[in-house]
């Protein structure tokens, strides 16, 4: 049904990838994933360290590297499954159609190569014939696209000779070449300075607005999903814990562990509480989940229910989901959450 | 009025770039460029900017790690210049540092015991027991169990690092604290718990300090007073209260703009940074006149030429520039380009 609908772009059910280490240590990164994401959307997905969030994003493209295995799981891009796509079909995918950008601008180039070498060589990727003008046709389009306009002079230069945050706006270039219909930023800003990050999340959107492409964008960082993202999606040890749009999750977070990230962000805006509540120990080790909620020991509401049973992900309302047996009320949270 | 802990008058760190065959001097990198501090006993100043402004070279050079180029440090009203070596010891076991890397600040082949003796060994302490007990103490002190102190920094985890790096600044029952970056390196979580750890033991041992940060939400809840650094300059400093309400120097009102804000998000509200794209300048070829003037969507013909003075707004604020508005002033006279929007050069 849902894979004849127009909208949807991206589908993930159900996805799992573990790491199956030397030692005999089973580690499961992603435990159970689902989520859609709509054309012309930005979907935020957020959770600490260790959460998920980037096996998730490398199991989409299918790059997850040994010891890493997708168990099991349906991904459909454009409504065909992706792990049903042999090596060859998903290579040509890979850039054409979905891109990533990655965390650290400084690893992702060649230092040998000048930028103009180097987008004229992703260009080339999946357009082997093409001649030197569509090259330079396309390596100026990118670069216009993130709002470079001395171009030409950009691609004589090498990498180094550019800061972190400049790198960042090439890379983006580079990986918007052939304009995807889905660009994954994982942790794209986490590296750079404030007005920086500022910077690159403007050139997103403002991307995004010329190419009508869809955002996957993966942070820890709350302040960049409330002003960048349509959608989000808690992760917690491997799982989604809560997925809503951005407006209902920020102003009525129903799992605890939103709020408990909510309320430990430090705000420009004043609070009532004047001691941020900070979520008390640490994530569970995923070579041993624990048998019910992976949250339920860090949790202030957690009740006898939830460290035997693992609550599933449920619909509580028309477009919010939640994987909780007690999802908390607005009147339960207004307190530590609402801002003054 | 009691006596300032640490005062710091126009300050300067600059190091040689030297090349060639005799290591001819040829330029000058101004990483620090004439900075005043004041910190009185239990108050919290934060120093805010971003990365590459020479934060953490500031406070190397108060700790005494390098020397400054020019200026005086003052601690307890007293000339670093003119102090005795046994002085400067003792000055030196009330002033410690947190630094931003817990992974690389502790010795990976000590156990959390031996890191926290160290100080109290090279502190003249010589009674075992004694160590122990104030180590012990001191780990329960920032909420982590005695029996923490055999392991080795290799089997704890991030925060578990910061909070024994904590313990060994405090180990010694210091009055002002340096801490740089104590939270940046930490997930999200764990940035709450330890500032409000921070903040307890500031409460407890009435603790002066010297927060650097690198965005202004960080610091809201802790600072009594900001200083804005941006290029080895401060630009603005006020009482914090007065910078989150009346910020009056372009660059503030950016970095306030461009800090995480989850009200921003709820409203829905376009985002725009009145700011021109491009990066900090370089230490070693810093710009003429205002050293904002590169980036900064107001600046004219003077702010190009003329260094701008420290001008006071009200009690306590100071800012560095020509044309100090608040945002409401500049968007109201819509002077070149103040509408706001991001100006691609």
């Amino acid at each position: 049904m849902e894979q004849t609908n127009h909208d949807i772009l991206l589908e993930v059910k159900d996805l799992r990838t573990y790491f199956h280490m030397p030692d005999g240590v089973t580690i499961k990164a992603v435990d159970g994933v689902n989520f859609t994401l709509k054309k012309g959307r930005v979907l935020g997905i957020i959770g600490e360290s260790g959460s998920g969030k980037s096996v998730t994003s490398r199991a989409i493209m299918q790059i997850v590297d040994r010891p890493g295995k997708i168990e099991t799981g349906e991904i459909y891009f454009k409504g065909e499954n992706l792990l049903d796509k042999s090596e060859k079909e998903m290579a040509s995918l890979r850039g054409s159609q979905i891109s990533l950008i990655f965390q650290d601008p400084n690893t992702s180039f060649n230092p040998y190569m000048t930028i103009g070498d180097q987008l004229r060589q992703a260009y080339r990727v999946h357009r082997r014939s093409a001649g030197k003008e569509e090259c330079e046709e396309a390596v100026r389009d990118a670069l216009k696209l993130v709002g470079i306009s001395n171009w030409e002079e950009v691609c004589k230069c090498y990498p180094c000779q550019y800061s972190a945050g400049f790198r960042q706006r090439i890379f983006i270039a580079m990986a918007m070449i052939f304009k995807p219909d889905l660009l994954i930023a994982d942790e794209p800003t986490t590296s750079l300075g404030i007005t920086i990050q500022a910077e690159i999340i403007q050139a997103l959107s403002d991307i995004k607005d010329q190419v009508g492409n869809s955002v996957i964008i993966i942070t820890h960082d709350f302040g960049v999903v409330a002003q960048f993202a349509d959608d989000i999606f808690v992760m917690y040890a491997g799982r989604c814990v809560e997925y809503s749009p951005k407006r209902d999750l920020l102003v009525a977070p129903r799992h605890p562990y939103t709020v408990g990230l909510l309320r430990s962000v430090p705000l420009l805006e004043v609070r009532k509480t004047r001691r941020l509540k900070s979520i008390p120990g640490f994530p569970p080790d995923m070579a041993h989940p624990p048998e019910g909620c992976p949250f339920a020991v860090r949790c202030e509401w957690a009740q006898e229910k939830c460290f035997r049973e693992q609550p599933e992900l449920v619909q509580i309302s028309e477009d919010r989901l939640v994987a909780c047996h007690y999802p908390l009320m607005d009147y339960e949270t207004a307190q530590d959450t609402r801002l003054d | 009025m009691s006596e300032p802990i640490l005062k710091v008058v126009n300050l300067k760190k600059h190091y040689p770039i030297r090349k060639g065959m005799f290591n001819k001097q040829v330029a000058t990198r101004y990483v620090v460029d004439g900075v005043d501090i004041e910190i009185m006993p239990g108050e919290t100043v934060a120093l805010v900017g971003e990365s590459g402004c020479g934060k953490s070279v500031l406070l190397r050079v108060l700790l005494g790690i390098e020397d400054a180029t020019e200026g005086e440090i003052y601690y307890y009203g007293k000339n670093t210049k003119e102090m005795s070596k046994q002085e400067s010891r003792r000055i030196r076991k009330k002033v410690q540092m947190i630094f931003q890397d817990a992974a690389s600040a502790l010795h990976p082949r000590f156990t959390v015991m031996e890191s926290l003796s160290e100080p109290l060994l090279l502190g003249g302490m010589k009674n075992k027991r004694e160590i122990e007990k104030r180590v012990c103490e001191t780990l329960e002190k920032v909420g982590m169990d005695a029996s923490y102190r055999f392991r080795s920094p290799g089997s704890l985890s991030g925060g578990q690092r910061q909070r024994v790096l904590i313990a060994r600044s405090l180990v010694e029952r210091p009055e002002l604290i340096l801490a740089d970056e104590p939270i940046s390196a930490l997930d999200v979580s764990l940035q709450a718990q330890v500032l409000n750890l921070l903040m307890d033991l500031q409460d407890e041992y009435k603790l002066a300090m010297l927060f650097v940060a690198h965005d202004l939400a960080v610091v809201r809840q802790i600072a009594n007073y900001i200083m804005i650094v941006y290029a080895g300059h401060i630009l603005e400093a006020a009482p914090s209260s007065e910078i989150y309400s009346n910020a009056h120097h372009p660059y503030t009102q950016v970095l306030l703009e461009s800090a995480p804000s989850i009200s921003r998000g709820v409203r829905n509200e376009d985002f725009h940074l009145n700011l021109k794209v491009g990066d900090a300048p370089d230490p070693a070829n810093p710009p003429s006149g205002c050293v904002f003037h590169t980036r900064c969507v107001y600046a004219d013909e003077r702010c190009r030429t003329e260094v701008p003075e420290k001008r006071e707004i009200s009690p306590g604020h100071y800012a560095c520039c020509h044309k100090a508005k608040t945002a409401k002033e500049f968007a109201q006279e819509g002077c070149a380009d103040g509408k706001g929007g991001c100006v691609k050069s």
